[in-house]
């Protein structure tokens, strides 16, 4: 059998999405059955071919690219660390000499990336550019295909590059640490962004699969497949049907936009429950992604809370280093002279927040809606800040304190209408068609049109049913994690049977009403496409 | 300095109570904007350059804290 038909034979029972049976019903009972029964020294091994063999399945050929990636993050982590222990240079000839090594670097891993995923769209663009000018040429599409993840492996090879440079972490010998830590089958495809510190203590270690690391690894996968199952996946024909925009009325374009930020938090959250789940069977916790997010006083907070890995990414590797830049500094003191003390206090955040959120919608994809987005939360989130300040001094003149109902419900009104328009210009087939839909909720919002609609969006009464109880059921559960109510700990406390009964009924749950069939293939996972 | 640094500090962000909190960073009270924006008084007051290998929440969970990576950073 040839390799390409070996492939071809893998893909065809292979679903690539977590919340596939194939995926914890048989893939992964598999690797911790082998990883349980291998040695300590070979468990390692048993993570990192499994997740070779996955990411084959998934992507091909292209799994060379991930190989490359991690080769050439392994060798330049290598040299970087030598040059820090080079006590024969200056500290500041080491300096130097490091940074031009790290930026070659990440503009090796930016570069591949480039190419794969944002050649045809720069290009096509270009092209069109120079159509307009008259000037007659065209753009031959290349189609390649991405690699699973390369987005977030990506990322964890520039994060880790970083750290060896500032010198917070040592440079791992072993090909294997580095190979294991960018392709840990679990976080491959959708994340967390996760960083070598936070699994240096684990991942390489061999831990033995714990009887409590297997039940709460598993149970958190439960707790994953019911969002996504239940909610999401239901979701999805709903939200492809009305986002082709066929209905027009702005009850519809609100309608779809809404139900699609419920699908895409309940995919991307169910999901990464399922990762973090299954990394935990290994004894490895790997970082939240979320935190009740629709609970956030602000735009800002709101990304404190969501995709918590990819914002602490930009943080960490776009906000501060830009903000801190001498040159930075320079035009925020020329900025303080000639505009005031307030205008100085802007200036550096604000270069900065326009290059990690223009950064953010790219990393997104090759499509305008995603630079839209992310120079949407720029403006949001750059409003935010010069208001924030004349708000709170309005709050205390009209006596009112900030945890007040009705400034909570206020705050709540906001974030809703910011987050609800940026995903309906996310969604959207094309910027037009955003704008067409954003016009339609002022000039034409026709409500009868969508409850016409409704019947017609690919789910019946048991579906629309469904959707409606579990979702209720996470937002009581988001709300006992957002008061802080010990839920866990009194579960726990029941009764062993009481506990098993109620296990197994969210298993039968999930298996009666869960989203399946031919009718779902369109349900994969969103944030695997970024 | 410590003295100067609360003043900076305060200036900042005048509703925290930065002589007992010890959590000013992982706790989430201060935000990134706040951060970047003592990073620039301190640089200037201390002639230092705080860089952004030394924004890490151990550096800025405290008054002390502080102190400390600007010492740190006198004696280099």
């Amino acid at each position: 059998m040839s390799f390409e038909l070996f492939i071809e034979c893998i893909k065809l029972w292979w679903d690539p999405v977590y919340s596939s049976w194939m995926f914890f019903a048989l893939f992964l009972p598999l690797v911790i059955l082998i990883y349980a029964i291998s040695g300590k020294d070979r468990r390692p091994y048993v993570l990192l071919f499994s997740g070779w063999l996955f990411f084959i399945s998934l992507s091909g050929v292209m799994f060379l690219v991930h190989i490359f990636e991690t080769l050439l993050v392994w060798r330049m982590g290598i040299v970087l660390g030598r040059i820090s222990e080079d006590k024969s240079l200056k500290r500041k000839e080491r300096t130097a000499k490091k940074k031009k090594l790290l930026i070659a670097g990440i503009i090796s891993l930016v570069a591949v990336l480039f190419v794969l995923k944002y050649l045809d769209f720069t290009g096509s663009n270009v092209v069109r550019l120079l159509n307009i000018l008259s000037i007659p040429c065209e753009w031959r599409f290349l189609n390649i295909a991405v690699p699973v993840g390369i987005s977030y492996f990506t990322l964890e090879g520039i994060s880790y590059l970083t750290e060896v440079y500032w010198e917070n972490i040592k440079p791992r010998g072993q090909y294997m640490n580095v190979a294991l830590y960018m392709g840990f089958f679990p976080k491959l495809i959708e994340g967390p962004i996760t960083r070598f510190s936070d699994v240096s203590d684990t991942l390489f270690s061999g831990l033995p699969v714990s009887y409590e690391n297997l039940t709460r690894g598993y149970q958190r996968i439960l707790l994953g497949l019911f969002k996504k199952l239940l909610i999401a996946d239901h979701l999805a024909p709903a939200v492809d049907i009305v986002y082709k925009w066929e209905e027009k009325a702005g009850s519809v374009a609100l309608f779809a936009a809404v139900i699609f930020t419920i699908q895409e938090y309940m995919d991307f959250a169910g999901s990464i429950d399922i990762v973090i789940g299954a990394a935990r069977i290994f004894g490895v916790d790997l970082k939240e992604n979320f935190r009740q997010p629709f609970f956030a006083k602000n735009a800002s907070d709101f990304w404190h809370r969501w995709h918590i890995t990819l914002g602490t990414f930009f943080r960490d590797y776009i906000f501060y280093p830009v903000s801190v830049n001498k040159s930075i500094m320079k035009l925020t003191k020329k900025v303080k002279d000639r505009f005031g003390a307030e205008a100085g206090r802007l200036t550096a955040p604000s270069v900065a927040i326009f290059c990690v959120w223009i950064t953010n919608g790219i990393w997104h994809g090759p499509k305008w809606n995603y630079i839209f987005y992310g120079l949407y939360y720029f403006v949001w989130i750059f409003i935010e800040n010069i208001a924030e300040k004349p708000f709170l001094s309005l709050l205390s003149k009209m006596k009112l304190s900030e945890s007040s109902l009705i400034v909570r419900i206020f705050r709540f009104i906001k974030l809703f209408i910011i987050v609800i328009t940026g995903e309906m210009f996310f969604r959207a087939d094309s910027m037009s068609v955003g704008f067409e839909m954003f016009r339609y909720v002022f000039t034409d919002f026709n409500s009868r049109k969508l409850i016409r609609h409704l019947g017609d969006m690919g789910m019946d009464f048991h579906d629309y049913l469904t959707v409606i109880i579990a979702f209720i059921l996470i937002i009581i559960l988001s709300v006992l994690k957002e008061l802080k109510v010990p839920y866990r700990k009194a579960f726990m406390s029941l009764p062993v049977f009481v506990r098993w009964t109620a296990w197994y009924a969210l298993i039968m749950v999930i298996v009666v009403f869960g989203a399946y069939g031919s009718g779902y293939d369109a349900a994969g996972m969103i944030y695997a496409k970024f | 300095m410590r003295e100067k640094i609360l003043e900076i500090l305060t200036e900042v962000r005048p509703d925290i109570d930065f002589e007992n909190e010890t959590e000013l960073v992982s706790g989430n009270i201060l935000e990134s904007f706040d951060i970047v924006q003592i990073v620039a008084e301190l640089d200037d007051e201390f002639d230092i350059e705080i860089s952004p290998k030394d924004l890490v929440a151990e550096n800025f969970n405290s008054l002390e804290a502080l102190e400390d990576l600007i010492e740190r950073l006198q004696d280099e």
